[in-house]
């Protein structure tokens, strides 16, 4: 058998074998199942006022039993559920000299940032003196006595009064309270 | 010779036919074209949030599972919502889109304003970030908020058939800062002997989070939304002496 011919044998047969074994592998049957569009992403604590950056009170020459009420509200926009809770910065100096309230509740009137116009009490979340108000979240008061969901907003009045003390001579120098803070700090549950 | 030439052909052929078989292979499982006309056109939804200095109104579903018109065609999703300011100071509005489930991010062009003021427009995957402050809204006052969406002209509609794009509205109050508000003002509205509120916060109260740089409430949780700790945000008035 001369060269050329075989080969083209071994070509032919070489070409035959690769085309069964293609039409070998459309010949199975088979069958997938998927699962897609796989993500993950954490929700979201967040919480907002409507103080725009002004204090809610910055007092001078108050009296004996004078008393200031101002009002702001308070707005949770997280996406988890959250507890939060009311402190003071630890900045308070003579805090026995003045006492403060917290009521939360609702009803303020737009705009009216720090007046109380509309406020309906809706119950007391502190009564005692700036001094004893909590400086931490461990033992801050529940601003709400529940956890709030996306898109609450709780309206707060605060009550400042100075303390009357008749002590002879107390009072000859100002007793200033020094400048402090309030925080709302919520934690997801 | 003859025959030689007939085996060539033949053993050339069935060669042929085997490497096309196996070319092929990687791509028998691709479906077959033209069944995307079925789907329903690309749609937008947006879910607005409340706001610590804007009263939104509504909140929730704004616009729901909204059709876009093909590319280049007039009209589009649309959201209006109404912002009242609730603070006490003349703010500037901010706000920002973002992704629930991002399904056009490259395809649509967004559009917003209120208040006088463009607060976005351009691709919807920058109005992610927060805009910069535009729009001028009084204490007290209402504006709306308009929202337009389109598909960006020239876009292959089929490509995008079938997709929903959720959005989550979020806005913020800026104080707006002019020489006049800087200075320090009469009381008003206030008892004989009691200072302006946030008058002594203007000059350097105890409040280090309250920076001017960042919109909104400037207390560190509030924009851009920052924690110390994870899953831990807070909001404090200004400093109270």
């Amino acid at each position: 058998m001369p060269r050329t011919r075989k080969l083209l044998l071994t070509t032919l047969v070489v070409g035959a074998t690769s085309a069964v074994a293609g039409l070998g592998v459309f010949a199975a049957f088979t069958a997938t199942t998927d699962n897609t569009g796989n993500s993950i992403a954490s929700g979201t604590v967040t919480i907002s006022d409507n103080d725009a950056s002004t204090a809610l009170y910055a007092l001078t020459n108050m009296g004996p039993g004078s008393t200031t009420q101002r009002c702001m509200k308070v707005t949770y926009t997280g996406s988890l559920p959250s507890t939060v809770k009311l402190y003071k910065s630890n900045t308070v100096t003579n805090g026995t000299a003045f006492n403060l309230q917290i009521e939360r509740g609702s009803g303020l009137a737009a705009g009216g940032f720090p007046a109380c116009t509309g406020f309906v009490s809706a119950g007391t979340v502190f009564t005692g003196t700036l001094g004893a108000f909590p400086t931490t979240y461990a033992a801050g008061p529940d601003a709400r006595g529940s956890a709030w969901a996306q898109n609450d907003a709780v309206d707060y009045r605060f009550t400042i009064t100075v303390v009357d003390d008749p002590t002879p001579n107390a009072h000859a120098a100002v007793v200033s309270s020094a400048a402090h803070s309030f925080t709302w700090e919520a934690r997801n549950n | 010779m003859g025959g030689t030439q007939q085996l060539a052909r033949l053993a050339g052929g069935l060669a042929g036919l085997g490497l096309a078989i196996a070319a092929a292979a990687p791509f028998s499982g691709v479906p077959p074209q033209g069944v995307s006309g079925a789907l329903a056109p690309a749609q937008v939804e947006v879910r607005a949030l409340a706001s610590g200095e804007l009263l939104v109104d509504p909140v929730g579903v704004v616009l729901e599972a909204a059709p876009f018109p093909a590319a280049g065609q007039p009209g589009g999703p649309f959201a209006a919502v109404k912002l009242t300011n609730i603070t006490g100071s003349t703010l500037r509005i901010t706000m920002r889109l973002t992704a629930l489930s991002p399904a056009l991010d490259d395809a649509v062009m967004v559009r917003a304003s209120a208040a006088g003021g463009v607060l976005a427009d351009g691709p919807l995957r920058d109005a992610g970030e927060w805009s910069q402050p535009a729009g001028v809204i009084a204490s007290g006052e209402a504006t709306t908020l308009r929202i337009r969406f389109k598909l960006k002209a020239g876009l292959n509609n089929d490509a995008y058939r079938g997709r929903l794009d959720v959005r989550q509205l979020e806005l913020k109050g800026v104080p707006l800062v002019t020489p006049e508000a800087s200075e320090p003002s009469a009381p008003e509205g206030t008892t004989p002997g009691a200072a302006v509120p946030g008058t002594e916060a203007e000059a350097g109260g105890a409040d280090a989070t309250k920076s001017g740089a960042a919109p909104g409430n400037a207390s560190a949780a509030v924009y851009p939304p920052v924690a110390s700790t994870p899953n831990v945000t807070t909001t404090t008035p200004g400093g109270n002496p």
